[in-house]
């Protein structure tokens, strides 16, 4: 079957000739697929949050815009949800907007359209470039191993964009296009568009935020790196880890969890970073587990990759049964039941995949979120905790050399240096470490609130539309 | 829930419905609570229990009822709406509990058998109480199928005798086990006698009667053990239909036989499908409420941890609200499973019955036409001894007797087919006003539970809200 082949290897450049007739199909596909993009005009920006969000989707424009009011209000919310809110002064002179106002989505890689306003004296007002996810690691990798920002909570970089899932569904649909019928396929079809879409923003939503954290941030927005990857409108050459890069950042990983092991042994003389340091690992512990299970939840409710079936699927295959049925029932009444019933399935699995989808946003995506950010202050405490042990060592030196009584002059300075740069770095944790916990609630309270909100509203919608059906069901004769 | 399961119009005997009335109903369960409270020893274990007094039960058999309980006022309403005026034949049946006799390789599950009975030939009393075993109900179904099914008369078929079902009832000694199975088959049980009395001829038969209103043991069936002989010629019996259906093609002469049963079969396969989505439906479900009580717990776990105290505040009321969540999702993955993928699986096995029919159609119309050919040859012997002996002989004679007795036959084999057939066509029509009635029915109460789950959850994170609100940064 042809149409079995186009969708055997969605994602590969055709080879085999296709009929014209199936080429319509096809390039209804590859459209969404292959380059899917997302226009979102933040309302920070252009029109000062006037008009709603623009989302441009090549092939289910026409479904969103017949959707009811309902769902749009959910799309739209969806659209501009951050995890956390970066706030950015407009009118100070010396801030700089950050935006990804366009995302292209190619067969192996989404290319991220950033763009940048400054007043800033020193960089172009304006300026527009395309970076891709790899490009968003090195800016974070550069930014890591910076020592003058040993003391910051350095932002976590984003997570690569996965649409695996998405593409291993088509082919499962491509393959299990043979048994069911034409509706069926098209609107499961429907479906994972739908769902790639949403994931595709979010992903470019992430990569936002972590730009919009350094832009906010008083230090790392001066970073030369990041004003190059704001600026410079080549390709930044970085190309992804080889080999040998990946090894030694393994390694790297290795001697640290390594090191702090060995640092465990270490006495604070702080007793709010001896506390802090606890603190964050049983933190990140939790966080991570709860984040775990939330994602499992979801899967179950609504995108399981590993398995073959979950709640929502299974009520649009009810929905899909129910119609069949329909269909084949000669006695008029009974066969309106069914279609009633069918009405019923597919709203429910509308209903039910909306709540999944919000609550992965609230919920999963914040823990998620701070499960990165832990890591990240854990990191940090790790590098204040590698300078008290040089410092440490520094003094230990000192005394021997003047035991010695030889170099003392060196001893002292490197000593006074690893005391200074200690110090340094204490205060600057204390400040970040008191501003995440500062933030975290905030977001917390906020995603939280939302996720009151929209359960509240997505049950509402879901008993109503329960009640409808029922109230039709009785009425009939 | 069939034992609610009114006695139904059905065109069959030409009656119009006939419908318990209310009052009924609630009197039914005033004597269950009394029951319940009063002379319910421990050990027995209750499927249909009141809310109010029973709290103290296991929490799934509650959990069953809250929602049964639940949907037997919505169910009153609906048929008061559609059905305004009483009939006083009133006939059903519930099995409320069972318990377990017997220990280890002797062990087996009785069933309580409730019959309510007004306005029906033959029983006197309004209330009967039976205990019977599964095995009875197998050994019911297997005198029921030799009397009825020659006649065209579509037979419930009661649940599968299962080997796993056996030794978690045998060889288990967990009662949680052999709880869940007896909750499983009871429901099964109690929808296949309602089934069978809701039919006008088998409800008046004389073995239903007395195994619904004789209070002693029936003598113990044969026949019906799991591995026994009769399961293996059940089997090769099967094979038999099988194989004659695809040897001897019938040519069917009736356009209407031809059309239902090609709808029958497409209705089959349709539900067939529908019944492995359910239950994957059921399976996601109860994924979910496990992975939801993981997840509460790995945020207890984060509440405990969390420093701000409001954050803390409002994380552990998450997790409350994701515990009661993921049990209402538990609780609906079981609904799920009884109201809607049994149901299912109820008119899967009632389609096969109704193939059955048609398949002793076949054979009688397969009988009819084996006299017809017997005829016919005889008639040519006898036109030839004819022809050779030139006039009349005794083999001439005997034929000719012959050839009266096969004409005989042949029109009893024709009169059989065409009264079958005519049963059929009857079977049908109420199978399908069955069908139409149970279907809206079951539609109406699986989407009315899951309002009540729904608005559950809705109180939940209604009450969680403020908490998120209160959250100080």
């Amino acid at each position: 079957m042809l149409g079995e082949e186009v969708f055997a290897n969605p994602l590969q450049p055709e080879t085999s000739e296709v009929e014209i007739s199936l080429n319509d199909e096809k390039e209804d596909v590859d459209e969404t697929f292959r380059t899917a993009r997302t226009n979102i005009t933040g309302d920070t920006l252009q029109n000062e949050g006037a008009e709603p969000p623009v989302v441009e989707d090549t092939s289910s424009s026409s479904n969103v815009a017949a959707e009811e009011t309902y769902s749009s209000l959910i799309e739209n919310r969806n659209v501009r949800h951050r995890t956390e809110e970066i706030n950015i002064d407009m009118d100070s002179a010396d801030s700089i907007f950050v935006d990804i106002s366009d995302a292209l989505s190619e067969r192996d890689k989404v290319k991220y359209t950033v763009h940048t306003r400054t007043r800033l004296q020193d960089m172009r007002p304006e300026t527009a470039v395309v970076r891709e996810h790899e490009e968003f690691l090195w800016l974070h990798g550069t930014l890591e191993e910076n020592e003058a920002y040993a003391g910051f909570i350095i932002p976590p970089a984003p997570p690569k964009p996965n649409f695996d899932s998405s593409r291993e569904k088509l082919q499962k649909l491509g393959e299990g296009e043979a048994t069911m019928t034409k509706e069926e396929f098209l609107k499961m079809k429907h479906d994972l568009e739908q769902d790639y879409l949403a994931q595709f923003k979010k992903t470019v939503a992430m990569h936002e935020v972590f730009l919009q954290r350094v832009a906010a941030h008083p230090v790392f927005k001066n970073d030369q790196n990041f004003r190059i990857f704001l600026q410079y409108e080549n390709e930044l050459s970085v190309r992804g880890k080889n080999k040998k890069e990946q090894v030694e950042s393994f390694w790297k990983r290795f001697t640290q969890s390594a090191d702090e092991v060995l640092l465990s042994g270490q006495k604070d003389v702080d007793e709010f970073f001896e506390k802090e340091k606890n603190y964050m690992v049983e933190y990140n512990i939790h966080i991570k587990e709860a984040a775990a299970k939330a994602e499992k939840l979801n899967a179950a409710r609504k995108k399981s990759e590993s398995k073959i079936s979950d709640v929502v699927v299974s009520f649009s295959k009810i929905g899909d049964c129910f119609e069949r049925i329909a269909r084949g029932e000669p006695n008029k009444q009974l066969a309106r039941t069914f279609a009633q019933g069918a009405d019923a399935m597919m709203k429910l699995k509308k209903v039910e995949s909306r709540a999944s989808n919000d609550e992965e946003l609230k919920l999963s995506d914040t823990l998620n979120y701070f499960t990165r950010d832990t890591q990240a202050a854990k990191d940090l405490l790790y590098r204040r905790m590698r300078c008290l042990a040089n410092y440490e060592a520094a003094n230990k030196n000192l005394e021997r050399a003047r035991a010695k009584n030889r170099e003392i002059q060196k001893a002292e300075a490197e000593q006074a240096e690893a005391c200074k740069k200690f110090e340094e770095i204490t205060g600057l944790a204390k400040t970040e470490l008191k501003d995440l916990k500062v933030r975290r609630v905030q977001a917390f309270k906020k995603n939280l609130i939302d996720l009151a909100e929209l359960e509240k509203k997505h049950t509402k919608a879901e008993i109503s539309l329960l009640e409808d059906v029922v109230n039709r069901l009785k009425h009939m004769p | 829930m069939l034992s609610e399961e009114e006695v139904h119009s059905n065109s069959y005997a030409g009656r119009t419905g006939a419908v318990m009335d209310q009052s009924d109903l609630f009197s039914d369960d005033c004597d269950e609570i009394n029951l319940g409270n009063e002379d319910t020893p421990p050990s027995k274990l209750r499927l249909h229990t009141s809310t109010d007094t029973e709290h103290s039960s296991p929490a799934v058999i509650n959990s069953i009822e809250d929602h049964d309980q639940y949907i037997d006022n919505h169910i009153n309403d609906h048929y008061a709406q559609i059905s305004p005026l009483p009939q006083p034949t009133h006939f059903k049946v519930i099995i409320r509990e069972f318990e377990k006799r017997g220990d280890g390789m002797n062990a087996y599950i009785v069933y309580k058998l409730e019959t309510e009975v007004s306005g029906v030939v033959g029983y006197s009393k309004q209330q009967y109480e039976t205990w019977r075993r599964f095995s009875d109900f197998l050994g019911l179904h297997g005198k029921i199928v030799e009397k009825y099914l020659a006649k065209g008369i579509v037979i419930p078929q009661p649940p599968e005798k299962s080997i796993s079902a056996l030794t978690k009832t045998k060889a288990n000694s967990d009662p949680a086990m052999s709880r869940e199975v007896g909750i499983q088959r009871a429901r099964q049980l109690e929808r296949y006698i309602s089934r069978l009395i809701q039919h006008p001829r088998m409800r008046n038969d004389c073995d239903v009667r007395d195994f619904l209103t004789i209070e002693s043991d029936l003598p113990k069936a044969v026949q019906t053990a799991a591995l026994s002989s009769f399961g293996v010629k059940k089997i090769f019996k099967n094979f038999q239909v099988v194989f004659s259906k695809m040897a001897f093609h019938m040519e069917e002469g009736d356009r209407w036989f031809e059309q239902v049963q090609s709808q029958i079969d497409e209705l089959d396969e349709a539900l067939r499908k529908l019944y492995a989505v359910t239950e994957t439906l059921v399976a996601s479900r109860r994924d979910m409420a496990t992975s939801g009580e993981q997840m509460g717990k790995a945020l207890s776990m984060l509440a405990a941890c969390e420093e701000s105290t409001s954050l803390s505040r409002a994380l552990s009321a998450l997790t409350d609200v994701t515990e009661n969540v993921s049990s209402a999702w538990g609780k609906q993955a079981e609904i799920d499973n009884a109201k809607f993928s049994e149901s299912i699986y109820e008119y899967i096995m009632l389609i096969s019955a109704l193939k059955d029919v048609f398949g002793e159609r076949v054979r009688a119309w397969q009988q009819w036409q084996d006299a017809q050919q017997t005829l016919a040859r005889k008639r040519d012997q006898k036109t030839k001894i004819d022809l050779a002996a030139g006039g009349r002989n005794e083999k001439s004679d005997q034929l000719k007797a012959e050839i009266e007795e096969t004409v005989l036959k042949m029109d009893q084999l024709e009169q059989h087919f065409g009264e079958l057939s005519k049963a059929i066509r009857d079977e049908v029509a109420r199978f399908d006003s069955d069908r139409k009635h149970d279907m809206k029915k079951m539609l109406i109460e699986y989407m009315e539970s899951m309002i009540h789950t729904h608005t559950e959850m809705l109180q939940l994170w209604e009450k969680f809200e403020p908490q998120a609100h209160n959250i100080q940064v």
